[in-house]
């Protein structure tokens, strides 16, 4: 085994041998496949990760429960005995309505009011551009909208209001806008117009009231708990309560895996071939070795050390510019930010990591497995013609 | 049964080709052919070429397959052998010497010689002694560290002999092994194989079209017509 390991180590990268050039181009392209995998593993999850952190810092929630009336003084003390839970970091009360805003310039602007009580972690989620958030009587806009709608501008809100003949009836109100606030997902905030609940209570007592709740554990883990405090409550989770944008980022997410998968298809075809061209580049050499007496298995031992050792020489090298390549990330993030508009934090995980990496060393040894298998096939002499053992 | 100074015997071997790659009509090469070979005697075999010379010697050595016969080698049928028997007998028994002095490129003189005791499981420091031993009897002292493209045709040759003797072989299968050389090269070349087999007691089996060198062996073949004929 000592003298396999020597001639495998020599077919490697020795400075004496012949088709080192052949090693260094695999182990390259093995080097800048893995970098390529992991950087773009890297920004989808960065994506994701920004995308959902927007989304929810906007909804606020990682659980919703609906409560079956809109009693304030009832939804404080269920909030207050929530809160006494482990599983529950903080809980809060809100409520929302569809509208439509008519600036004093006369476009009308369609989306809802959320009211919520701005106590805890709430309040540091959504910021204030201009004016006191949260202000009795007044609405707050989008810093998006500060071309139509600024401070202490008049707006005219329409709302659907239960009817006394007909089921609902559309109701108008002249309201100011009392603040401006931002958050960090503008597309998806610029239709939301936030107050506090008695505003939005006074503007229609049929609203149903609901109660967010942020929480470190499993959602699911969390919603068996307050299950087991009060049975009889509607709750349901983030994903569940915005099943269709989840199922849209999942069907995001399933496209990029695919993409990936595609990515590692071509490196598992670039080792493949890799692993037949060195092959063939050795078949007369693997003739005469068999010739002095080499036995197959041998050979085959013989061909797989010399792939893991072209593959941990690529997958070092893929794995030290990937880490290179997170360092130097921060000087690009800015393009990055003018081009995409989100600023992301890439990270690397190491398990995936290893996984590759791990995926590489076993298919490079399975290729060479195969090659001389096939090689081996073949009488000695018929190697010795060098030409493409069938 | 073989007799016991019988290192080598074929009986009733036949080979055939197919005509193309794609098949077609097979072509015969060898027929029924049988051949014996004395512990540390020489033959040669001489015959036209495509006459199936080297293949004869291929089947003799297990480095081909063949259709009918038998090949026994110290008393044991090659074709029954698995991998690993067949590959321990190449590796302690056999030495080979091909035409084109093929030798591992990759490597140096030294090293070509000290490998094939080093598969045979001698031990590194031993199969460089041995090695040292051989190349210094071809005259190559000086030439250890040349790799195959730094060396002669001849000189070649010259670590090709040392590497098929190096682990001490019943039989040396020698295939045209001044084919490529000049004729004082090739002089050279045969008065060394002759001496070192002689010096050395191993069995040879020559391949060659140059009869005054077979003339040099125990016994002359010559293969014509698919068969053996005894010719001296």
């Amino acid at each position: 085994m000592h003298t396999v390991f020597l001639l495998a180590k020599r077919y490697a990268f020795s400075s004496e041998n012949r088709h080192k050039g052949t090693s260094i181009r695999i182990a390259s392209g093995l080097a800048l496949c893995l970098f390529a995998i992991t950087m773009v593993l890297s920004f989808m999850q960065a994506l994701q990760k920004n995308q959902f952190e927007d989304i929810r810092t906007f909804e606020s929630y990682d659980l919703q429960i609906a409560l079956d009336s809109n009693d304030l003084q009832a939804g404080y003390e269920l909030v207050d005995r929530l809160e006494t839970l482990a599983e529950v970091d903080h809980a809060f009360l809100y409520a929302e309505i569809p509208t439509l805003i008519q600036t004093p310039e006369g476009s009308t602007l369609a989306g809802r009011i959320r009211a919520i009580d701005p106590k805890g972690i709430f309040e540091d989620k959504v910021n204030s551009y201009r004016g006191t958030l949260y202000t009795q009587g007044t609405l707050s806009s989008s810093y998006l909208h500060t071309k139509d709608l600024n401070l202490g501008s008049q707006v005219n809100v329409t709302i659907l209001k239960k009817g006394r003949q007909a089921t609902v009836i559309p109701s108008q109100k002249e309201m100011t806008i009392g603040s401006i606030y931002y958050t960090s997902m503008y597309d998806f905030d610029s239709s939301t117009f936030l107050t506090d609940l008695p505003t939005l209570y006074a503007l229609n007592g049929d609203v149903p009231l609901f109660i967010g709740i942020f929480s470190s554990y499993e959602s699911e883990e969390t919603k068996q708990a307050i299950k087991l405090m009060e049975p009889k409550l509607e709750i349901s989770t983030w994903k569940e309560a915005n099943a269709s944008l989840y199922g849209a980022m999942q069907l995001e997410q399933s496209m990029m895996t695919l993409m990936l998968f595609l990515m590692v298809l071509v490196v598992i075809i670039h080792i493949r071939n890799s692993s037949r061209r060195l092959l063939l580049a050795k078949q007369r050499e693997i003739a005469m070795l068999r010739s002095m007496g080499l036995r197959r298995n041998q050979v085959q031992s013989l061909f797989i050390y010399q792939a893991v050792l072209v593959a941990v020489v690529g997958c070092t090298a893929g794995v030290l510019l990937s880490y290179l390549g997170i360092t130097v990330y921060p000087s690009f993030s800015d393009f990055v930010y003018s081009s995409m508009g989100v600023h992301l934090k890439l990270t690397i995980k190491p398990l995936e990591l290893v996984a590759l990496v791990a995926s590489i060393l076993i298919f490079s040894s399975f290729a060479a497995y195969v090659g001389t298998r096939r090689i081996l096939k073949a009488d000695i002499m018929e190697m010795f013609a060098h030409d493409e053992v069938k | 049964m073989m007799k016991s100074n019988e290192i080598l015997s074929l009986r009733e071997v036949s080979k055939s080709f197919s005509a193309t790659e794609r098949g077609g009509e097979p072509i015969q090469i060898l027929d029924s052919v049988n051949l014996t070979l004395q512990s540390a005697t020489s033959i040669a075999i001489t015959g036209k070429s495509g006459s199936g010379k080297s293949t004869l010697l291929q089947i003799s050595a297990g480095l081909l397959s063949l259709d009918k016969g038998v090949v026994l080698f110290d008393q044991k049928n090659l074709t029954d052998l698995k991998d690993d028997q067949l590959s321990k007998i190449r590796s302690k028994s056999m030495g080979f010497i091909f035409q084109s002095s093929l030798l591992l490129d990759d490597f140096t003189a030294l090293e070509n010689v000290q490998i094939p005791a080093m598969i045979a499981g001698v031990s590194e420091k031993l199969a460089k002694e041995r090695a040292l031993e051989l190349l210094e009897q071809v005259g190559l002292s000086n030439r250890l560290t040349h790799k195959s493209d730094q060396l002669s045709g001849g000189e070649r040759q010259r670590v090709a002999i040392a590497r098929s003797l190096v682990n001490r072989p019943l039989v040396l299968f020698a295939d045209e092994p001044t084919g490529s050389l000049d004729e004082r090269n090739a002089a050279v070349i045969e008065d060394m194989l002759l001496d070192l087999v002689q010096e050395k007691q191993v069995a040879l089996m020559l391949i060659t079209h140059n009869n005054a060198f077979a003339s040099r062996c125990s016994h002359v073949y010559h293969l014509h017509d698919r068969h053996v004929e005894v010719f001296a």
